[in-house]
Order: structure tokens, then sequence, then C-alpha cells
């Protein structure tokens, strides 16, 4: 199964759209920028639309909330059909959260009764009968709790910061108790402190919410974080969609080419060396070592591996300082630059197996004649843990 | 350099004198008593009284119409938006008279609509409802024109953030958009009335200038100086003056504070230590 898809075919509604997840297809011209785009999200989980600016993502994310409306565009959630043809449900019907780049709470307001707003949405829904289906509600304390704003409750918005003024964005979107998390670059506009102060809470999020998220990014360590299915976008067209270590390894694609190219790997806490102070972490074709104490054994973390932390040797390592080399079969290798090569390698079982990314020059290449389909040792330098993140996967 | 700033603060001091001077010259006109006794008479308060009456009147109406009026130009772009957008300047550059005298012409008894009007039994020339025509009339103009301002002002992702939480777009309208734009409205009222209560060539071509009929404040001053009896119209025209220093001190505490209400705070203003 590729990641990759062919920009060109959209989706067909012949059939009637899966019950769960998020079918969408969205067209129109406008002005000189044509955009076409279709894809399938999951029921759960964070779900990016990651392209360079004007690739049209916000656009998007905007017509599935209903804010814009194109000429064609058709959006199916969890059965439900909010738009198709002639019919279209207006925004405000629409149970959705949206969060805004820059976060718009209302500047005359409190903290408290910006977060009211989103309450008194979700009141009426229930008052209507028309919110409790499957999923449970997300209660306030859990929201506050998550996103630690209980002590920004009194104070008044121009005396929040960036982040904080963020996160109470995300809380009020969450309180109208949405079938739907849409956030638009939430990120873009905090400085890089704020940013690292936020991040953490938006991977609780991921872990706690039972609701899919849409999240629109040109970060792609933002999106490393926190994704699990990845939408690439490129000038209105959808390059590629899947599960997101698929589609940050797909030789087809910009991204495995680009300086900073990286995979992610899933991995299952089995253990802990006290005397070292490392964490022991199953992966897909091994097992790895992380500094610190990460967490309790059985719980999931994400690790994000650059392509040029990773070297390959024909041999086990020996003699080395290097701590983690996991076994792996050579899929292809694609010239990068002018003396780069980077080499797709499969991790673990065929049934299983996990992509992973190393940036060498073309004379180890060489050197080493690898050839797609041979085993090779591949050599972990370095590895970033995206910190106290479970997965749901 | 030196010389041109000279001149232009000679300018500048010239046009201060003499606004200062005709204030001044007005107010020095009657001795207390004599103003006490002008303020008191009949005549003085049943014109302090229409006016009150019919400039509430005539802005609640300019209100009513105006604001979302306003809010559509600003918010919905339609096709053949500057026209219209031109047509509704218009009544403020034009003078009150003129645009009296087309008000006169569309609804005397001759004209289509002032036929239907008159079947109905509502008379509106040469009435207190014709005053408040023709203050309704300048007022509605630059209550849009403030008020269009007010609302562009506002981010609209507001408006979007209110639909998002699930608000109706009505209640956008009054629970985002006008709390958000409410000091600029303010000073749309502040300005709306302030035309309202000046108005005098539209009343006078409508309304007429009759004495204790349609005897507004500036209608007053009119018929006093006409007639002779300055006290009155010093009595009237200080009263409007007063009106106006109470006007202009409200739109200066609208537009003195940082208007917080209609921007986005700036993006990392932590105020707390």
């Amino acid at each position: 199964m590729t990641a990759s898809q062919p920009a060109a075919s959209p989706l067909s509604f012949a059939a009637p759209p899966p019950s769960t997840g998020l079918s969408a297809r969205f067209a129109a011209r406008l002005g000189s920028f044509s955009l076409d785009c279709a894809f399938h999200l999951p029921g759960r989980g964070v779900s990016a639309l990651f392209g360079p600016s004007g690739c049209g993502k916000t656009t998007v994310l905007r017509c599935l909330a209903g804010l814009t409306r194109l000429d064609e565009g058709e959006l199916h959630v969890n059965g439900a059909c909010w738009q198709a043809g002639r019919q279209f449900m207006p925004p405000h019907q629409r149970p959705v959260g949206y969060v805004f780049q820059e976060a718009s709470l209302f500047p005359h307001l409190s903290v408290r009764d910006n977060l009211r707003y989103g309450l008194r949405r979700a009141r009426r829904r229930s008052a209507a009968g028309s919110q409790p289906e499957n999923g449970a509600a997300i209660p306030f304390d859990d929201v506050v709790g998550l996103l630690g704003i209980e002590r920004l409750f009194t104070r008044a918005v121009p005396q929040l910061s960036g982040g904080e003024r963020q996160r109470v964005a995300i809380g009020r979107a969450l309180l109208s108790q949405p079938r739907l998390l849409l956030m638009d670059e939430p990120l873009s506009a905090l400085d890089r402190a704020s940013k690292d102060d936020i991040l953490p809470y938006l991977e609780r999020l991921h872990d706690a919410l039972s609701i899919p998220v849409v999240y629109v990014s040109h970060d792609l360590s933002e999106v490393e974080r926190l994704a699990d299915t990845l939408v690439l976008m490129e000038g209105g067209r959808v390059l590629a969609q899947g599960p997101l270590p698929a589609v940050l390894a797909d030789p087809a694609l910009p991204l495995t080419h680009q300086p900073h190219a990286a995979t992610v790997l899933m991995g299952t806490i089995t253990g802990y060396d006290a005397a070292y102070d490392l964490t022991l972490l199953a992966v897909a074709g091994g097992t790895v070592h992380v500094p610190g104490a990460l967490g309790a054994t059985g719980a999931r973390r994400r690790l994000r591996i650059l392509a040029s932390d990773v070297s390959l040797g024909r041999q086990p390592p020996l003699d080395t300082s290097i701590l983690n080399a996991l076994p792996a079969r050579v899929l292809s290798g694609e010239p990068t630059g002018g003396h780069g090569v980077t080499v797709i390698l499969a991790l673990g079982e065929p049934a299983t197996e996990t992509r992973l990314l190393a940036r060498i020059s073309r004379k180890s290449w060489d050197a080493l004649a690898l050839r797609p389909g041979e085993a090779v040792h591949a050599r972990l330098k370095a590895i970033a843990l995206a910190p106290g993140r479970t997965d749901p996967l | 350099m030196g010389g041109g700033r000279w001149l232009a603060g000679l300018a500048l001091a010239l046009i201060v004198l003499t606004i200062v001077g005709a204030v001044v010259a007005l107010a020095a006109q009657l001795a207390p008593a004599a103003l006490w006794t002008a303020l008191g008479q009949r005549e003085t308060l049943f014109a302090v009284g229409l006016s009150l009456r019919t400039s509430a009147i005539a802005l609640a109406l300019a209100l009513l119409l105006g604001v979302p009026a306003a809010y559509l130009l600003a918010r919905h772009p339609f096709p053949g938006q500057a026209i219209v957008e031109t047509v509704l300047d218009l009544p403020m550059v034009t003078p009150p008279l003129i645009a009296g005298m087309g008000l006169l012409f569309l609804l005397g008894r001759e004209a289509p609509l002032g036929h239907v009007l008159a079947d109905a039994g509502l008379t509106l020339l040469f009435s207190p409802a014709g005053v408040i025509l023709a203050q309704t009339y300048v007022a509605t103009s630059i209550v849009v024109r403030s008020a269009r301002a007010a609302f562009q002002a506002v981010d609209p992702d507001f408006a979007a953030v209110g639909a998002t939480l699930g608000l109706a777009p009505v209640w956008v309208f009054l629970l985002v958009e006008v709390p958000m734009a409410g000091r600029g409205l303010l000073s749309a009222a502040v300005l709306g009335w302030s035309r309202a209560l000046g108005e005098f060539g539209g009343t006078l071509m409508v309304a007429g200038a009759t004495r204790l009929h349609t005897e507004t404040l500036p209608m007053a001053v009119f018929l006093n100086i006409a007639s002779g009896e300055t006290e009155i119209a010093i009595a009237c025209a200080l009263v409007l003056l007063g009106l106006a220093f109470v006007m202009l001190l409200t739109l200066r505490a609208l537009a003195g504070e940082p208007s917080s209400l209609s921007r986005k705070p700036a993006r990392h203003a932590r105020l707390v230590p």
C-alpha cells in the first residue's frame, strides 16, 4: 500500500461514504488559484494538512468549518452529510471547534466568559437532545486541567501571553463539545518559547481526545510531533495522504529529499536502566535506548529520527560509542543533492515494517555497494523524543 | 524651516481665536439675569423640548436603519456597492435645504408617494413628524458612514469564531459584532445626534418654521433673530452650544482611551509581572 495518491483522481462518492472519519472534496477557481482537493481522514487522532504557505490548506480548513463555501464541495463526517451539491450546513450548525492562527478571544470578555461561550452552545445542544450520540462529553474540569488554564480565569484577555491566549482559545473550542476540532496553524503567531510552552499541551490533547483533529501547519517539526495522518498539499492539490511515517519516507515525495528529512518511529517502553538513566523502547526491528526516565512500562512514545543522524554498516557495530543500532533492509537509494544519497530502509518484519531514512554520502553508498533488498545495520547517532507523549495508535 | 512653521502657527492662532471669539461674543451678549429670563420663556422651553424629542426619535430611527445597513456594507460586499455608497453619502454633501426641497416634492400632496401617505392619514409635511423626517434624513447618512468604519475595524475572524461556537448570524451580529464595534457605534450615534440637533435647512423646507409648532432650537434662533427678539435667539443658541460641548467631550472620551475593544490586543502583550 502506498501513501501517495495521484492528485488528479478525486475520491468517488458513488459508494456511500464510510460511517467513520471524514471524507472531503473541495474544488473551485479562486482568481488565478485553482483548488481541487480530496481526502479521507480517520475518525480519531490528529490529521495534519501540511504544505507551503498559499497551498490552500487554510481554505480547506475553512471549508470544513463551513466558513468558506466553494463552488464544488462534498463533506461527510462520521456518516453525516455536511455538504453535497446544493446541500450546505451553515457553520453555526456544524459541531466543530475552530482554533484560529491568532487566538481570537473576545477582548471585551474575561477569560471565564470566553470559555462560557463554548459552554453556551454545548448546553443548547444537549437541551435539544442532539448531542449524546457515541462519544462522551468533554467535561469542563478535564479541559481546564488538560490545558492548565484555571489560574487564568479572572484575567482580562489583553493580559494573557500569546501561548496562554491560544490555550484558552483551544479550551473554548473544546467546551462547545465539537465532533471535530479544526486548528489553523495555532502556533504560527507564537515565538519559540511560547511554542515550546504549548506543544506539550497539544500532545496531551492528542492523547486525551476521542474526536478527530485536523491540524493545519507549514512547520514539519510540529507535524512530526503531533500528527498521525498526513495530507501533503501543494498548489491547491493533495500530493499524498496516509499515515505519517509512510508519507515522511515516501521517496516519490519532496519531504524525503529536504535537508532535515526525518522519520517517526512509534515505540513502547519495555524497561528502564536506572544505572545509566536510560529508557528501553521497543520499536520495529529491535530495542533502542533513550536518555531519561520516560514513563511506565507499556507506555507509547514517539521518536523522531533525522536522516542525517543515521549511518549504515554491513556489520553489527562493534567498538563504537553509538548505543543504538537496528537491523534494516535497503528498499532504495535516492540521489539527494550533489553528493548525497537518501537511503530508504525497512525495519522489522515485512508485514509490520516501518520505514527509516538514512542520509549518507554517494561515496559511502558506492563503497558499501548497497543494493535494494540487502541487509544492513542502521546506527542511530541521536534520537529526538517528543517529550511526555503517549500514542493511541 | 523656521519661517514656515511661524506662518503655520499664525494660521492656527487665527483659526482658534476666531472660534473662541465667536463663542465668547455669543456668550457675552446677555447678562446672566437676562439669560435666565430668556431661558425660562415658554418659547425657549418649547424649542428645547421639541428639539430633544425629535432628535432622539430621529437618532433612534437612524440607528435602527443605519447600523444594520452599515453592517451589510462592511461585511457582505455586493455588486454595485460603490454606487450605493455614493448615494448614501449624498445627503452629507448636499445642502440640507436642497435635500429638504427634494423631500418636499417627493412627499407633497401632488406627488404619488405623498398622495398615498395622505390617504393613509399620515401628515408628514409641516408637522413635528416632518421635523423628524428631515433630521433622520441627515443623521442616517452619517450614522451609516461611521458605523461602517466601526464594523470594518473589527477583525472578521471574531465573527467566524462566533459562528463556530454555534451562534446564528443574528446572534453573531448582536453578541459579537455590535459589542466589539461598540465604541465606534457610540461615536456614530453622537455624530448622528449632533447632525439631527443642528438640522435647519431640511426642517425649514419639510416642516416649515411655525412658532410653537415646528420650532426646534435652530428654528427658534432663526425666527427670533428675524423678528428682533435677540434674547430668546441667544438663549437657544447657547443651549445648542452647551449640547455641542457635551457631545464633543463624549467623542473625545470615546476616542481618547486606547480602543482595546475593536482591535486585537498585541500578540505578546504581557502586563503581569
